[in-house]
């Protein structure tokens, strides 16, 4: 899109965009600097890509392994993995997604996209955050899937966890969100509530911004 | 079974297919004198090194393809350092640790510019293929150094007298080597049914029983005809006890721990492993530390073997272990492969190397079948991955 958000996203996530980056970062009000990813992680923010197949996937990996290679701890001890417990993390979370796969043993490059994305998003689950960063969750996946992954994201939130979902098609933005931030060319042009958001304003915010320089 | 099933166990084990056609081959060939006791025996005492330097290697090539070109000249390097140790009557056993230390510190030089310098594999080696040549002429002067410490070479496998001797004594059959055999493989039959034990309680999905039998039937009839044969002749070559130990670590590190598990995805996709959380570095530092180790090792392997150094030893040795990865179905691209394949690839090498030789094939075109296997294999990986 051009308008910075993948930029942005990534740049919270432990400068995983480039270390090049100024601001500040703060959660719950407490500033805090985040240098890698692993640092992201331990500060309970996840960041689900939008490209699963560059940046999120291990395709020749089978789901078991995708599953657990962002919290490796989980299921290791001193550096040894315990597979049983692998296995039964991997079990669990295709349940609970309800991925479709005859095995958690089958490679992540054999799925569809919808249950490639759902993978993704059980590894990043399975690292217990408390902010959820999603990346164009929906991006070309059918529309079962897409209804699925709608319902997984208001679990999270129910669950207490804060999502911020980045995306581009208008009525999913206004359909699942609170608050809405609104980026054009690397900044942002507006903020609303949902209640007050339509396409039109929606739409306006970002012509007017365009319009200003 | 269905016809799907047939298709991918063919290709699982195309390699293992390939490995017995080319003994039956060979068997007819040679008028069966590959497979006698003495010729297994010599299959496995002048290939150590290629199993060694192999298993080193698979770790680099699972980051992505990438490969060691100086382990041989390494090898060179560290088996003259220990052979000029050892003739100046320094003890054998800190020769020994000095040897697989200078070893692991070469890994570091080269892995420290490989993981935080970005240096490409390729170059960083080519560079230490060049230096540890010259190194090697320098430690030996351009001589040739002879080792004559009889516990360096039994322990290692040189000389007349490098075999595990008869406790039993069995007269004309080595009778230590043939329980040692039959205790393996009833040792792995009670792993395997442990597993499928465990796995059933926690309601695991297992594999299906004719499968396992099959499996498990042919490993114990390989493993105990191995040793049958080895106690036809002097017994369990004490070569093969350091290959074993190096094989079952290296299976262990790659299938079990977390750093193995970081190889795999490192060379798998190096993004999304950076993206979770892991610092892509440290695979590859530790990849090309372990070559290095395994260089001083089969440094060692080869000194002994040869009872003397000489600044000629361990040339295109690097070729023969990155032959037997790839052969064994090690994945150009990284990410994919074993420390299995990796036996396979080295026993084919080994197979083909020795049964040219009984045939009287000439040096030459023995290296012409070898350069047409190992097409042959990298073919068949660019081929299968085509597909998906």
């Amino acid at each position: 899109m051009g308008a910075g958000r993948t930029e942005l996203a990534m740049s919270v996530f432990g400068r995983s965009y480039g270390t090049n980056i100024t601001g500040t970062l703060k959660i719950n009000g407490q500033e805090i600097t985040l240098k890698n990813a692993r640092e992201a992680i331990n500060a309970k923010l996840a960041y689900v890509t939008e490209d699963r197949k560059g940046n999120g996937l291990i395709l020749s990996n089978p789901i078991r392994v995708n599953t657990s290679i962002a919290n490796m701890v989980g299921v290791s001890d001193n550096g040894i993995i315990d597979v049983d417990k692998e296995y039964q993390v991997a079990v669990e979370y295709k349940d609970k997604l309800k991925t479709k796969t005859p095995s958690v043993e089958q490679n992540v490059g054999n799925l569809s996209g919808g249950n490639q994305q759902k993978v993704l998003l059980a590894k990043w689950m399975f690292t217990d955050p408390d902010i959820l960063i999603l990346d164009e969750p929906t991006r070309g996946i059918d529309v079962g899937a897409k209804y699925e992954i709608y319902c997984i994201i208001n679990q999270l939130v129910s669950e207490g966890k804060s999502v911020i979902m980045i995306s581009s098609e208008l009525p999913e933005v206004i359909g699942m969100s609170d608050r809405i931030y609104i980026m054009n060319e690397g900044k942002f042009v507006g903020e609303m509530p949902a209640n007050e958001a339509t396409q039109e304003n929606i739409m306006a915010a970002i012509i007017q911004s365009g319009k200003g320089e | 079974m269905s016809n799907v099933n047939v298709l991918a166990v063919l290709k699982k084990y195309t390699m293992v297919i390939a490995l017995v056609l080319i003994v039956i081959l060979f068997q007819v060939t040679t008028q069966g004198k590959i497979l006698i006791p003495q010729n297994v025996n010599n299959l496995i005492s002048q290939n150590a090194y290629v199993f060694v330097l192999a298993a080193g290697m698979l770790l680099c090539i699972l980051t992505g393809g990438n490969i060691d070109l100086a382990c041989g000249s390494v090898v060179c390097f560290v088996g003259g350092i220990g052979a000029v140790m050892m003739d100046k009557n320094i003890n054998v056993w800190i020769s020994v640790l000095a040897m697989l230390a200078i070893g692991a510190l070469v890994g570091v030089w080269q892995g420290y510019w490989i993981a935080y310098v970005k240096v490409p594999p390729f170059i960083a080696t080519l560079a230490g293929m060049y230096a540890f040549r010259g190194l090697s002429n320098v430690v030996l002067q351009g001589y040739t150094v002879g080792i004559s410490n009889t516990t360096f070479l039994n322990v290692f496998g040189g000389g007349a007298d490098c075999f595990v001797p008869d406790f039993l004594g069995g007269g004309s059959l080595n009778m230590t080597c043939f329980a040692a055999g039959i205790l393996i493989a009833a040792i792995y039959v009670a792993a395997i049914l442990k597993n499928r034990i465990s796995a059933k309680a926690n309601g695991y999905e297992v594999a299906p029983l004719y499968s396992v039998i099959i499996k498990a039937v042919v490993i114990c009839a390989v493993i105990v005809w191995l040793f049958y044969t080895l106690a036809n002749y002097k017994g369990i070559p004490t070569a093969l006890i350091w290959i074993a130990v190096v094989l079952l670590a290296y299976a262990y590190v790659t299938t079990k721990t977390t750093m193995g598990r970081y190889l795999y995805a490192v060379g798998g996709n190096e993004k999304a492993t950076k993206l979770s959380g892991i610092d892509p570095r440290k695979p590859y530092f530790f990849a090309y530390i372990n070559m290095g180790l395994m260089s001083g090792l089969a440094g060692i392997l080869t000194v002994a073997r040869a009872t003397q150094a000489q600044p000629t030893f361990g040339q295109m040795y690097e070729m023969d272990a990155i032959a037997a990865c790839f052969i064994g179905g090690a994945s150009a691209y990284g990410g994919e492969g074993g420390i299995f394949g990796v036996i396979i690839g080295a026993v084919l090498m080994g197979i083909i190397n020795q049964g040219m030789s009984i045939m009287g094939v000439e040096a030459n075109w023995q290296k012409v079948v070898k350069g047409l296997v190992l097409l042959a294999a990298i073919i068949f990986d660019v081929m299968s991955n085509k597909k998906k």
